[in-house]
């Protein structure tokens, strides 16, 4: 299975437009660290509301960004869908190796007791 | 450069008998793939299966980049099915009744590598710093794109 590629995931050209400015990479690297509220992600730039808004708009366009109601806030992530699939990679070959070790412990015991035959 | 995923185990085994096992054909057949093996740099080899339950499927390119005899080997793992690449490294530590093995991978992405060559050392990256490294990407595929712009405004 093919993973999807950068194109196909992300919105093309939006995602320029959402990395363009200051403030929205700024978000970016926030959200990074995990998903956010708006109101934690307007006061460290001294933003308003609406200004912010209007940054977190172009970024949801891009796809870089989701959002959900949670009561009366909105709450913001990352979308880091491309790199899921690598992570999944990553686990398979993490249980790999874990039985491979075990059988490279096997096989030198094997191979020893083969030697002093 | 970071390693994506790191373990160790401890062998009561002199080191010369572990590199046999990481290095020797017949012994990696045994315990690890079936296909060829040679440690010697730039070598390259077609591994047909890797063993066990939770092996990856499919066929595997391997090709050595680095070998210091009883001390490190690493190569080259190329999913053949996906294009999948990764980079192994093998390093050894003997001691008077033993022989300390590490194991490290660091996972390439595909789709990373082959529009932006430059910035390969940003897709190199840990899974619990994924996103760090997502958002590092995005700025580098900026900077690029700006640069061509400047360029296309200056010819």
């Amino acid at each position: 299975m093919r993973r999807p590629s950068l194109k196909t995931t992300l919105k093309g050209e939006n995602l320029f437009l959402a990395i363009a400015h200051p403030i929205r990479r700024a978000v970016l690297e926030e959200l990074a660290a995990g998903e956010r509220p708006a109101t934690q992600l307007a006061s460290p730039h001294g933003l308003s509301a609406s200004l912010l808004s209007q940054h977190l708009k172009v970024l949801k366009d891009s796809g870089l960004v989701s959002e959900r109601r949670e009561g009366r806030n909105r709450i913001y992530r990352l979308e880091a869908a491309p790199l899921a699939e690598v992570s999944r990679w990553v686990d398979r070959f993490s249980g790999f190796w874990d039985d491979r070790l075990a059988a490279l412990g096997k096989h030198l015991l094997a191979s020893s007791k083969g030697d002093s035959k | 450069m970071k390693p994506e995923m790191k373990k160790e185990a401890y062998y009561a085994k002199p080191v010369t008998e572990v590199w046999k096992a990481l290095t020797d054909s017949k012994n990696l057949n045994e315990w690890l793939m079936q296909g060829e093996f040679k440690a010697k740099a730039g070598e390259k080899f077609r591994w047909k299966k890797l063993h066990g339950d939770r092996a990856p499927e499919g066929e595997f390119e391997c090709r050595v980049q680095e070998v210091r005899e009883r001390e490190l080997l690493s190569f080259q793992l190329k999913h053949v099915q996906t294009g999948d690449t990764s980079i192994v490294t093998w390093s050894l530590r003997g001691d008077e009744d033993g022989t300390w093995l590490k194991i490290e991978q660091e996972f390439l992405t595909d789709d990373m590598l082959k529009p932006h060559p430059n910035v390969i050392s940003m897709a190199l990256y840990r899974q619990r710093d994924a996103e760090k490294a997502w958002v590092a990407l995005l700025l580098a595929l900026l900077t690029d794109h700006l640069e061509q712009l400047i360029w296309a405004k200056a010819a």
